[in-house]
């Protein structure tokens, strides 16, 4: 693919010619992974700094990112080997280049050191569901040990923290692992939690900080109303200024003290209202304008959230009191959580079988101690260039990892705007800072990429109008006008005048009450689709030649919940709108899974428990494998007839083999005998129905490497769901005009023509902090006095809870963009209609609601806005305003007739003349190989050559009939020879051919072998079989393998046939 | 044209091990060919070093592990071996097992090689590595090599489809035409077989009706009859362990097993940890035992193709193809490279070489790939490509002149439901499009199965019901089939049902051994809960002990449960001439044809003026509260009503008594422990309150709390304004006598609904679900794997009050 770059992407691209660390900041539609591809593809080709594909490590984070850049990289280095570039063709190295993901390169060299780890090297990847379970069960057992013995710390904990279960105390422990999972090192992370986190320097730091968030907020406050000549505001203003910077908490809190009528917090019977005292009420002799009405609203909540924490919080001494007296239990648990990781530890060493987690915390070992020097050192000679595609997602570990073995060559792709993966721990902070430091030429350079080549200009207008307003340093990670704004670089496509048909929408409907939101949402968007497909709405799609009318495979629908998913499936089935979703099932909770438990639960409890027998029985009996009548069913349950049901009665014979077989072999029985596939026609869905029991099946070899027997794995699957362990497998991503639904998540790095975005007023949840206690990195772990004591005073709690929130919903705003930035064409907003007025949604929204300040940062400049406490999508999209909504956002007539008048999908018409073929039947036979003698050796009887053995391999090469040893050299040896060879029965051989180690293959009676001395005379019609053996010959146990050996050589030389054993060391022969 | 062997000249073949039996079987057709056949390691060991099982006992009695003793062992074999700089520390190991003679050389190799004719077969990459062995037998031997060329095949083709099931579904036909051709089956091969594609190709192989040999090769290691063994030899005994095996598994694995057991029994005589952590390991690297099949479509598992066949390709996708070595073993590639052993890079070429050879060899039918299986996204691999293959860029090729379209029969129900499935894909002018119609008879039963409730059946029932049978079926008469007159549930009870039962019996004893003091009574509760002590007034039911972890809990419960009887004391101190009725049983007939039994938990009948009156309590340890407009619209919340039917029916009672309020008093509420900055104090009380409908009779209310007040501390929502009347809490909670009566004669017409329809067999899977997350019969209910309702097609139903939004939605 011929590529065309500008003077920003070249840049990037060359800068491979100058050592160094290079960060690209590239925009969504950017041509990242063309210059990511580019750049690999010159580096290959520089015949001035010769480098060969193997030098190069590139760093992914999905296989279909690895594989996507391999693809183009072959194809890059394919043409430039047929452009003259390359004088070889070097596209083969790419399948064994270090084009991977982190998980599969970590993976990668746990195996090669693996020897060096104390690791075998055979090591694989288990799944999931079996580790968390067994960790679960651990965690269970060593509490259990502590319940039967506690010591008296335990006791405590119990007493404080365990009322009618110990969820609380598991969740924390398993807290605790997870973190630790993820950090770069274990063992100081659990020190931390032990030592650090509770030391004064710590506390006295998270006291500055506590002092610092609250003058933020005084600063906000101050600032927001300091430009105002109102006289009310510059009261308030005048209060703000009395609060703020003041140098420490205790100052602070004392200027709260002091104020009127509050001598002593003590005495403050403190509710809300109380905060806001000191000022004024509105009043139209002061002449406020709705903005005043509005900073002064910011202003008093500002001022009064500074007030209640400095009430609640009170003398911090007392708090730090509270937090010492949780330490003995915090240190404890962190105990426990490494007993756990250590138990845990030895179940999979002894199974050779690790999470990816795992691996990467091994890895890391490889470059991070002392003994393995000389193994980073070969790491980082190995590679020329590093270069990390989506770097803004890269967790903490990863990173590590990287600045350990990058020797400054690393290049790193990415925009930090679609980092939305911090549930699984990227860490957009290390993406900030490099950008950041390498603006400033710290370190390394950064290049930005803005310009969008997938989008039509309206498009990317409209979503730097939402973005400019939203996203800043401090929500959000960046300063999205300086050098964040996308800017439209598809000029030759659409030319460079507005087309208002793009122009983004808001569809707003009256809700029907009786229906859910979904199905609300669904069926406008089902009619809006059908609508464009009717008029022929016409796209521009990349790749294609000039514009044409949108068909079903140009929409897409991107939800934020998954549940909403089947909804849609189900009105647009109704519609007859093909649409395909990419769904994570969840395996626990199907039909199809159910009865495949209640199929494996039968044979382990039949006889031992007669309810659950019954239940089983029922289960099965009921499914769409035997459909059975019910009142039939149910009578044999009453009358115990079901016992001698053929159902129950195999099961019964199958019990043994079942139980003893490995679990695959079990479980493909099962699914083969009650016929689970071929009877899947009756439910439907076929396809997507065998792709579950095929995981099962897949699941189940897990469960063989995993060393599990039959019944622990029936035990499994009440295990995940005692414990609620995720048991769900991957999405359809099959092809076909049809219209698709996913996830935003899984909408990264995919466009479409035009997109749906539904769900506007579903609330955030902003923290992820909802229990009892608190595990975080940077804050350790916080356990409140006991279970009653109230946190709500805990600054700690507040000051982690603050940063979450701060980090959720700049991760809500990344999530946004990835929605809006994946539209080439159009994008629609789904949004219900308020009672009132049709335009209320779209007016500022109410204060406690949102809260827009104008937030300035510390150095005081004017120009950064602060969304404060957006609760919905819906209110990002406000924020643009009535002006705003008014002149671009048109406003559909939403108002949807019930029932929604579907258009009649595609019709599907049959063929006629159905074709016949004769069926083709074939028996298999099953038959089993035997082995007559040793042609082939176990592995463990290689070179098995002792005395008998040597002297065997002397024969072999010896010949009988000249009787020739001039070649051993070894006296010994040769008299050995010499004695055999002295046998009377090779006196005279004339006329004999000889074969040595005559081998030989029967696949008739499936027998292979070889014959050490084989003798045939032609003419004689005679064959002789010499077998040798190191000294008796007397067994009776040869004379079966010599009868194999006769009936062979007879039937294939159709020869007189005689077969002597000959004794080695005896030089005697026997005839068998 | 392939080689061909005279008998008259001596040959020495060099083959792959995948096509050993071609050449032995050779000599079949000419028994007098002299002919040896030699693998590229058999070949090998001919020239360098050997060892055997001492050279390996050495090493592992030395500490190294097996793994690690494997390794060094192949390096130690090395010829060359002095020309490694690193592995010079290990000198002195492989001095002394050359000394002791466990590293042995074979004597006189190069007589292998004297007139003899070398044929190298099926190595392509390893030639020049073949060279360098046959220059150390001292003859100028240049070998020849298989010609493969020209075996004919029917040339290859590189198709894309989007799944496997779709891949296969072509490849199958591609093999029933070449069966139906001629071919004999034996000589069809499937090349790039995955785990994910097995059961795939077990169904497929059904509907075409022929078998493909799937062998799904696990590790000695996972069979049953090592776990036997292991566990036993690690309680007993090696020959105990060996019997306890055999007792299962009188197999082959068990011979294999065996076998090495005995072997490296005595390397470790002092621990069996060791010995036992080392058959592990050599477990672990032992395939089981598998029989052969025959007249099969054979899996190929390494890119050599057979002297004789068709090849069909799967799965061809990047990643997979060309297999990379990873670099793994005691040393590493470049310390290798000075030993002269194949490093990864070398054996990754080889494959390299041996694919590319496999894919330009004639005998390749097909190479097919998905683009996705089983929720993976993959990518043709670019070593197809660059084969320069014949890349068809259309997904399906099925119109090639005479083949048929669908050869899938009999069994091809799965393959035609799976296409139609996705028939919005197939376009009129598919080809694929007729396959259906050769099937539409299987297809007319398509998506039949119906899981309604077809009984009609009423089964014999006693008509005895207790409240929680009847909620039963008030939720879901299916439901009520299951677990009430088939008893199929069979969840225990757990332990948070069991703290209510000792909370219960706490209060329960409170009256009945009003000596004993609160520590008292809490222990002895516990004993009876336990089965300590046999509980005098219930049925004995096998009780378990509690565990550790559950005595902590209800220690640490005690002070809740000591609150809640505290607070019922002080509510039971104002009371007049009070008689209580603690877990009291009551089982009558009713004149409808039903009868009734249960115990109430507590009665208490005390004056009132000239009446005498009677409280109904209810202790509930979790949050459950009485809703009267679920009761009143579904029947649910039908304990108390019932209660009070009960009551007034019951001849042990005063039967002239008047209801003074039905009611739930919590017990061990969870508000007790999520306390909101409330003080434990004010809160106990506040959340010790009875809740449910109280008599509108004020008198009756001044004789239990003494003055009129504003709110009550005992009752939930009742208070009096300061005119005397109630407050708009409190309106809502106050019924009349009649009103009493009424809710008592609704509970009896919904029990008389209920035995109706359940005395007519009416076991309709028809569960109750609410708008509001107000109810939900289906959210805990243990048997959805026997009614297999849609819970899409579920209509909620909503309070005729209800209005508004559905609730909240949770993230992802």
């Amino acid at each position: 693919m011929a590529m065309k770059f500008n003077d920003e992407q070249l840049a990037a691209i060359n800068s491979y010619q100058e050592k160094g660390n290079y960060l690209v900041s590239a925009g969504a539609g950017s041509g990242k992974t063309a210059v990511l591809t580019e750049r690999i593809k010159r580096i290959v080709c520089d015949k001035t700094n010769p480098t060969k594909v193997s030098e190069l490590l590139v760093l992914t984070f999905t296989n279909k990112a690895a594989a996507e850049m391999k693809t183009r990289t072959r194809e890059a280095l394919v043409s430039a080997f047929y452009g003259g570039e390359l004088d070889q063709d070097l596209s083969p190295e790419v399948e064994f280049s270090d084009i991977t993901t982190f998980d599969a390169f970590f993976l990668k060299l746990v195996k090669k050191y693996a020897y060096r780890l104390g690791l075998d090297p055979n090591i694989g990847i288990a799944s999931n569901d079996f580790i968390l379970s067994e960790k679960r069960k651990i965690l269970e057992a060593i509490l259990n040990e502590k319940y039967e013995n506690p010591d008296p710390t335990f006791e405590a904990l119990a007493k404080n923290y365990v009322l009618k279960n110990d969820n609380e105390i598991t969740d924390v422990i398993l807290g605790i692992m997870d973190k630790a999972d993820l950090v770069p090192s274990k063992e100081e992370f659990y020190l931390d939690l032990k030592e650090r986190f509770f030391s004064d320097e710590y506390f006295e730091a998270r006291k500055k900080e506590l002092y610092e968030t609250l003058n933020d907020d005084v600063k906000a406050a101050y600032y927001l109303g300091m430009d105002s000549s109102n006289e009310l505001l510059e009261k308030d203003t005048a209060i703000a200024n009395s609060y703020l910077d003041l140098g420490d908490y205790e100052t602070m809190l004392d200027r709260l003290k002091a104020e009127e009528d509050h001598k002593s917090t003590d005495k403050i019977t403190f509710k809300g209202k109380e905060a806001t005292a000191g000022f004024e009420r509105n009043s139209p002799k002061y002449g406020l304008t709705e903005s005043d009405n509005y900073k002064r609203a910011i202003i008093k909540e500002l001022i009064g959230g500074v007030k209640e924490t400095l009430y609640k919080v009170g003398d911090i001494n007392k708090q730090k009191e509270k937090y010492l007296f949780t330490r003995p239990f915090v240190s404890l648990l962190v105990d426990i959580a490494k007993e756990v990781d250590a138990r845990l530890s030895e179940y999979k060493k002894e199974r050779g079988a690790y999470t990816f987690s795992d691996i990467a915390s091994i890895a890391r070992k490889l470059v991070n101690e002392e003994e393995n020097s000389d193994i980073l050192e070969s790491i980082k000679h190995k590679y020329k260039f590093i270069m990390v595609d989506e770097y803004q997602d890269t967790s903490d570990l990863q990173e590590f990892f990287i600045s350990k073995i990058a020797n400054d060559n690393l290049f790193m792709v990415g925009d930090i705007k679609q980092s939305i993966y911090r549930f699984r721990n990227a860490n957009p902070d290390i993406f900030a800072g490099k950008l950041r430091d390498f603006s400033l030429l710290k370190g390394g350079k950064a290049f930005s990429l803005q310009k969008n080549f997938r989008s039509r200009m309206e498009v990317i207008s409209d979503i730097n109008s939402i973005f400019e307003r939203i996203m800043t340093p401090s929500l959000g990670d960046v300063d999205y006008p300086k050098g964040h704004a996308l800017e439209f670089g598809n000029v030759w496509l659409y030319g460079d005048s507005p087309k208002p048909e793009y122009t983004t929408e808001i569809l707003s409907y009256d809700a029907d009450k009786s229906l859910s939101l979904h199905e609300n949402e669904a069926r406008v968007i089902a009619n809006d689709i059908i609508d464009k497909v009717v008029k022929g709405f016409m796209v521009d799609v990349k790749g294609e030649v000039g514009p044409r009318k949108v068909s079903w495979k140009d929409f897409a629908i991107l939800v934020p919940v998954k549940k909403a998913i089947p909804v849609y499936q189900k009105v647009f089935g109704e519609a007859k709108i093909p649409l395909i979703a990419t769904i994570q099932e969840d395996l626990s909770d199907n039909d199809l899974n159910l009865l495949f438990m209640r199929l494996l639960k039968l044979p382990v409890i039949i006889g031992v428990d007669e309810k659950a027998t019954k239940h089983c029985y029922a289960s099965i009996k009921r499914s769409y494998l035997y459909e059975e009548n019910d009142d039939k069913l149910f009578s044999s349950l009453i009358d115990g007839s079901y016992m001698n049901d053929p159902l129950i009665l195999e099961m019964k014979k199958d019990k043994d083999f079942l139980l003893s077989s490995p679990i695959y072999k079990a479980v493909t029985f099962l699914i083969e005998k009650y016929k689970m596939v071929d009877k899947l026609v009756r439910i439907g869905d076929v396809k997507s129905n065998f792709k579950k029991i095929a995981l099962f099946i897949n699941n189940a070899f897990m469960a063989d490497q995993m060393a599990l027997d039959y019944e622990a794995y029936v035990g499994h699957f009440d295990d995940i769901k005692k414990y609620n362990i995720d048991y769900a497998m991957g999405g359809d991503s099959a092809d076909g005009d049809a219209a698709r639904i996913m996830s935003i998540h899984a909408s990264k790095g995919l466009e479409f023509p035009i997109i749906y975005c539904p769900h506007n007023k579903r609330k955030l949840s902003k923290s992820s902090t909802a229990g009892l206690y608190l595990v975080s990195n940077k804050y350790g772990v916080l356990l409140p006095k006991n279970r009653t004591d109230e946190r709500s005073d805990n600054f700690l709690y507040n000051l982690i809870k603050k940063e979450d929130a701060e980090k959720g919903l700049s991760e809500y705003m990344r999530l946004f963009y990835v929605e809006l930035t994946r539209a080439s064409d159009q994008i629609i907003f789904l949004l219900p209609k308020e009672e009132g007025s049709e335009y209320k949604s779209f007016a500022i929204p109410s204060l406690n609601r949102t809260i827009l300040a104008r937030k300035k940062t510390k150095e005081g400049k004017s120009d950064e806005y602060s969304l404060v406490n957006p609760n919905t999508f819906a209110d990002f999209i406000n924020l643009l305003g009535p002006d705003f909504l008014g002149k671009k956002l048109l406003r559909k007539d939403g108002s949807v007739e019930k029932p929604v008048p579907f258009v009649k999908g595609n019709d599907i018409e049959y063929m006629d003349e159905p074709h016949l073929y004769e069926s083709i039947e074939v028996t298999p036979i099953i038959k089993e190989a035997k082995r007559a003698s040793k042609s082939s050796l176990d592995p463990l009887d290689e070179g098995k050559l002792v005395y008998g053995d040597r002297m065997h391999r002397l024969l072999e090469v010896t010949s009988f009939i000249t009787k020739d040893i001039s070649f051993i050299k070894d006296e010994k040896d040769k008299a050995a020879v010499e004695k055999v060879l002295a046998n009377s029965l090779f006196n005279d051989l004339s006329g004999f051919k000889e074969y040595h180690e005559y081998s030989y293959y029967d696949e008739v009676n499936e027998v292979h072998g070889s014959i050490d001395l084989l003798l045939v005379n032609k003419s004689k019609r005679q064959a002789i079989i010499i077998d040798y053996k190191s000294s008796h010959i007397d067994d009776e146990g040869y004379d079966k393998q010599m009868a194999i050996y006769k009936d062979y050589v007879h039937r294939v030389f159709g020869f007189d046939t005689k077969a002597y054993l000959l004794s080695i060391s005896q030089g005697t022969t026997k005839e068998a | 044209m392939l080689f061909e062997f005279v008998s008259e000249k001596k040959y020495v073949v060099i083959s792959h091990p995948s096509r050993k039996d071609y050449y032995l079987l050779k000599k079949k057709e000419n028994p007098f060919l002299d002919l040896s056949v030699y693998t590229l390691d058999e070949l090998r060991s001919l020239f360098d070093y050997n060892y055997d099982n001492r050279a390996l006992e050495y090493l592992l009695k030395k500490g190294f592990s097996y793994g690690v003793s494997k390794d060094m062992l192949a390096a130690f074999s090395s010829d060359l071996f002095e020309n490694a700089v690193e592995a010079k520390s290990y000198e002195y190991l492989r001095n002394e097992l050359i000394e002791k003679g466990f590293l042995f050389k074979t004597p006189h190799p190069e007589k292998t090689f004297e007139n003899v004719i070398v044929l190298v077969s099926g190595y392509y990459g390893e030639i020049p590595l073949i060279k360098t062995y046959l220059n150390k037998s001292g003859f100028d031997i240049e070998p020849v090599l298989e010609n493969e060329d020209e075996e004919n095949g029917v040339g290859t083709t590189l198709d894309t489809f989007k799944d496997p099931f779709e891949e296969l579904h072509y490849v199958f036909n591609k093999i029933a035409y070449d069966i139906k051709n001629g071919t004999p089956i034996d000589e069809i091969y499937l090349y790039g077989v995955s785990s994910t594609h097995i059961p795939l190709i077990h169904e497929y192989s059904k509907a075409y009706g022929f078998v493909v040999d799937i062998d799904y090769r696990l590790r000695i290691f996972d069979t049953r009859a090592f776990r036997n063994f292991i566990s036993s030899f690690l309680a007993s005994d090696l020959e105990t362990a060996i019997k306890e095996m055999r007792k299962y598994d009188d197999d082959k694995n068990a011979d294999k097993i065996e076998k090495f057991a005995r072997q490296f029994a005595s390397v470790f005589p002092d621990s069996k940890e060791k010995t036992a952590a080392l058959y592990k390991d050599i477990a672990k690297t032992i395939m089981p035992y598998e029989p052969r099949k025959e007249k099969v479509v054979r899996v190929l598992k390494e890119a050599v193709s057979p002297l004789h066949g068709h090849v069909y390709c799967i799965g061809f996708s990047m990643g997979v193809y060309p297999t990379v070595v990873t670099e793994k073993g005691f040393f590493s590639d470049e310390e290798k490279a000075r030993l002269g052993i194949p490093t990864s890079k070398d054996r990754s070429l080889w494959d390299n070489a041996r694919l590319e050879r496999f894919l330009l060899n004639r005998s390749v039918v097909s190479i097919t790939y998905s683009e996705e299986i089983f929720g993976e996204s993959q990518f043709v691999s670019g070593f197809a490509k660059k084969m320069a293959l014949v890349v068809n860029e259309n997904p399906i090729a099925l119109n090639e002149e005479g083949e048929a379209y669908e050869f899938a029969h009999d069994k091809g129900a799965f393959l035609a439901s799976s296409m139609l499935d996705l028939f919005v894909k197939y376009r009129t002018d598919d080809p694929r499009r007729i396959g259906y119609q050769t099937l539409s008879g299987i297809l007319d039963e398509y998506a039949k199965y119906d899981p309604k409730y077809t009984g009609t059946k009423a089964f014999k029932t006693n008509k005895k019901y207790s409240a929680s049978a009847l909620k039963n079926y008030r939720s879901c008469p299916f439901k009520y089939l299951l677990n009430n007159v088939l008893y199929l549930d069979e969840s225990e009870i757990g332990f948070p049902a069991r703290i209510g039962t000792v909370f219960h019996k706490v209060l329960e004893l409170s009256h009945t051994k009003p000596s004993l003091d609160f520590d008292e009574a809490y222990s002895l509760a516990m004993d009876i809960e336990e089965g300590k002590i046999s509980d005098p007034s219930r049925r004995s039911e096998e009780k378990l002990p509690f565990t550790a972890k559950e005595r902590i809990i209800l220690l640490n419960l005690k002070e809740y449960c000591k609150t809640s009887l505290e607070f019922q004391k002080s509510f039971e101190k104002n009371l007049k001439n009070p008689y209580f009725y603690s877990e009291k049983r009551f089982d009558f007939s009713s004149d409808k044809g039903f009868s009734l039994s249960g115990y109430y938990d507590k009665v208490i009948q005390f004056d009132n003026a000239d009446k005498r009156s009677s409280f109904i309590i209810d202790f509930k340890s979790g949050t459950e509260s009485f809703d009267e407009d679920l009761f009143k619209e579904f029947g649910l919340s039908l304990q108390l009503p019932l209660y009070a039917y009960a009551l007034k029916h019951d001849k042990d009672l005063a039967s002239d008594t008047e209801i003074a309020g039905i009611y739930i008093a919590p017990i061990c509420h969870y508000g007790l422990e999520n306390p909101d900055g409330k003080e434990l104090e004010e809160l106990d009380n506040e959340a010790c309150k009875m809740g449910g409908i109280f008599n509108n009779d004020k008198m009756l209310y001044s004789v239990i709390e003494g003055e009129l007040a504003k709110s009550s501390k005992f009752f939930g929502s009742l208070g009096v304004k300061n005119d005397g009347s109630w407050t708009a809490a409190a309106s809502k909670r106050v019924r009349t006598q009649e009103e009493f009566l009424d809710l008592a004669n609704r509970a009896e017409a919904w029990i008389a609904l209920a035995n109706d329809q359940i005395s007519n067999g009416l076991f309709l899977v028809d569960p109750l679900v609410l708008t509001h997350n107000r109810y939900d019969a289906c959210s805990s209910c243990p048997f959805h794997d026997v009614c297999f309702v849609d819970k899409g097609s579920i209509k909620k139903q909503s309070l005729s009050k209800d209005v508004g939004n559905e609730e909240e939605e949770g993230e992802e």
